[in-house]
């Protein structure tokens, strides 16, 4: 089951327009678990002129990345520094790779801040030496996906972020027969405010078995 | 007292590189109060910089302009300025510019993006040269605290001799080796120690990438003559990672003509390059033969010794006490350059100082860990189950055969109990996976699996030993 397919559509009931935004994601709705280092740098260097104003972030998918990248940028034009950011350098190609390359050099003269990411450490990945010893002279952090704890946090948090009661044996279902991934179980937490919201009745086990079973007939 | 600003920033933009002065002195804001000075900073992180780098020389300069002058630096946003006059609308035009110019690369439209920033940096660097020092020279690298070994007190020698026999010692120096190495050092170093003997020397330092964007530059702006004016009067050309020339021939021929006329007027250039003359790829011979016209040397990995050196000598910069035993964890971890020696020792610094441990081995250990982890393969059920069928020496078609003997149950079970553990995977797509069995048959594997890894060591030992084997 892919995470984009859980929307619930019903033929018959109007839809909802799209009263609960996501929360952006922030630093602050980042579930740490064993990232808290990592956090605490990324923090230190977007507030701290005089902190590593080089973090690389590497993790498989689903551990994190995204969300704090975005959180970064969004803190960085808030509050107009100097923010420079690099996604994914794992798929760069060789013009790409040459001109983050300058601009590490450019950043690294004059000041700024970079902040990049890839799927492996930076030495691991097939990039150009001069770009991969690079990334590899600031802060290096490896980001580890959650454990079942840490994510049925992750639900709980995210729920309340929504406004949604989300109890117990839901997440522990969600847990247990879904994939355990965060962009599916955040996927399905969502369809399961949106389909609460529609029926007007709480969410329950019943109700995301019944949520699960329209999707798989659909 | 009004004059004193403008002419502030007119200094500034005198001594500065344009991306500095955009970045850290033009998005501040003045307010004047009979003889005091309120600067106002936009952010904590540019405040901070400014404090560090720049305010002495801010009051130094208010110290000439008219005495007693009292400056304040504080935290404050320039839309709250009621005061918008002109002046003030293009230092705001410049931060909204800046952060463009800043921003961010995805991966996806990477090379739109950096079209536009690289556009934007050339811009301003065109109307930069007119009145800036453009040495582009980093006073923090020297050849003091270049660390000497083996590995490159020849090139070290040559380039100090270079820098008191500009012209006539070797020209042109040509130094290359492997990434990290510390050329960049070198190169800088040489044009700091020059400007010390002569301060009016003119100097400039450039990657082989922005000299190759200047000739674009020149060749959009139809500006060769100025192009030609401002490196052709050089006193010292440094010029890195010239490899970079590769296939862009107007380029080459634009620097054939600059080499000639520099190497005629005896003034000095200075190459750095990832492999030696003869080899570069994809540059004219006659370039090729020209670089090896001086002295061409080498600057090989640093030897243990010198890596351990290198730690201390950078832990001492930072006021760090590094116990050489763990100044040689480091060094004996870490063999390829400088760079990486450099970023592990930042990341046992980051650890430590959030921690709250001091340094060690066993922190460094640690710590270096998502530095020199080799990336695990993707993690698949196949995987696991081929893994385990292969280290209990039966059939992979065992894995989904309705067989209930202990000596496939058990092999089966396990790598159950390990795709739960390895992937994100649910119950009842294991059962699946397995044969089509049922989700709670999966959950009972789990169970008796987790019992057993508490109960029998030499079941402990074989998973921990195919999660290892799984995973790398």
């Amino acid at each position: 089951m892919n995470s984009t397919d859980l929307h619930y559509k019903s033929p018959t009931k109007q839809l909802l327009l799209d009263i609960q935004p996501l929360p952006p994601p922030s630093l602050e709705n980042f579930i740490e678990g064993q990232n808290a280092e990592a956090l605490y740098s990324l923090k230190q260097a977007l507030t701290h002129a005089e902190e590593a104003r080089f973090i690389y972030l590497w993790g498989a998918q689903g551990s994190g990345k995204s969300h704090l990248l975005h959180a970064c940028e969004r803190m960085a034009k808030q509050s107009n520094l100097p923010l420079f950011i690099a996604d994914d350098t794992h798929t760069l190609d060789e013009d790409a790779q040459i001109a983050l390359f300058d601009q590490f050099n450019q950043l690294r003269a004059s000041g700024g801040i970079l902040i990049s990411s890839g799927i492996a450490a930076p030495t691991q990945m097939q990039l150009r030496d001069d770009l991969a010893t690079r990334l590899a002279w600031g802060l290096v952090y490896q980001l580890h996906p959650l454990t079942d704890e840490e994510k049925a946090q992750a639900l709980r948090t995210h729920a309340t972020e929504r406004g949604m009661k989300l109890p117990d044996e839901v997440v522990e279902y969600c847990l247990r027969y879904l994939r355990r991934d965060l962009p599916t179980l955040m996927a399905v937490l969502d369809a399961l405010d949106v389909w609460s919201l529609t029926e007007k009745k709480p969410v329950t086990v019943p109700m995301l078995k019944k949520l699960l079973q329209h999707n798989l007939e659909a | 007292m009004e004059n004193f600003w403008p002419a502030c920033l007119s200094k500034f933009q005198k001594e500065l590189s344009a991306q500095q002065f955009n970045t850290w002195i033009k998005p501040l804001h003045t307010e004047v109060n009979g003889d005091a000075v309120r600067i106002f900073a936009p952010n904590r992180f540019v405040m901070q910089w400014v404090k560090d780098r720049f305010l002495k020389k801010i009051e130094q300069f208010a110290e000439e302009h008219k005495p007693n002058i009292q400056i304040e630096l504080v935290l404050g946003d320039v839309t709250t300025k009621t005061n918008a006059d002109e002046p003030v609308k293009k230092v705001a035009k410049v931060i909204v510019e800046n952060k463009q110019t800043m921003n961010e690369i995805k991966s996806e439209s990477i090379k739109q993006n950096l079209s536009e920033v690289l556009a934007k940096t050339k811009k301003t660097t065109v109307t930069a040269h007119k009145n800036v020092d453009t040495s582009n020279l980093n006073p923090t690298f020297n050849f003091n605290n270049y660390v000497t070994g083996r590995a490159n007190q020849l090139a070290r020698a040559a380039a100090i001799q270079v820098a008191e026999n500009p012209g006539s010692a070797y020209n042109p120096l040509f130094i290359y080796g492997g990434v990290g190495l510390g050329k960049t050092h070198l190169l800088q170093a040489i044009g700091n120690e020059l400007r010390l003997h002569n301060p009016d020397a003119k100097i400039r330092y450039l990657h082989a990438e922005r000299y190759v964007s200047d000739v674009v530059k020149a060749y959009e702006h139809k500006a060769f003559d100025e192009f030609k004016r401002q490196y052709h009067s050089l006193d010292l050309l440094l010029i890195d990672d010239i490899q970079f020339f590769a296939k862009k021939t107007r380029t080459q021929e634009e620097f054939f003509y600059a080499f000639n006329s520099l190497i005629e007027a005896k003034k000095q250039i200075v190459i750095t390059c990832d492999t030696y003359p003869k080899e570069i790829a994809d540059v004219d011979e006659r370039l090729r033969t020209r670089f090896s016209w001086g002295l061409t040397v080498a600057v090989e990995p640093p030897e243990l010794e010198m890596r351990v050196a290198i730690l201390l000598k950078k832990a001492e910069a930072v006021n760090l006490n590094l116990p050489e035993d763990v100044a040689f964890f480091i060094a004996k971890q870490i063999r390829s350059s400088v760079r990486e020696l450099e970023g592990a020792l930042n990341r046992i610094i980051a650890m430590s100082k959030f921690t709250g441990h001091a340094i060690d081995v066993h922190l460094a250990k640690d710590a270096l860990r998502d530095l020199i982890a080799v990336r695990g393969r993707q993690v698949t059920m196949e995987n696991i189950q081929k893994t385990v069928a292969d280290y209990y020496k039966i059939k992979v078609a065992e894995m989904y055969s309705k067989k209930r003997t202990r000596n496939f149950a058990r092999p089966r079970q396990i790598a159950m109990a390990l795709s739960r553990e390895l992937t994100n995977h649910s119950f009842p797509e294991i059962g699946e996976a397995f044969g089509g069995r049922h989700h709670t048959t999966v959950m009972h594997a789990c169970d008796e699996i987790d019992l057993l890894r508490q109960n029998d060591a030499t079941i402990a030992r074989d998973i921990g030993f195919l999660v290892q084997v799984i995973r790398d």
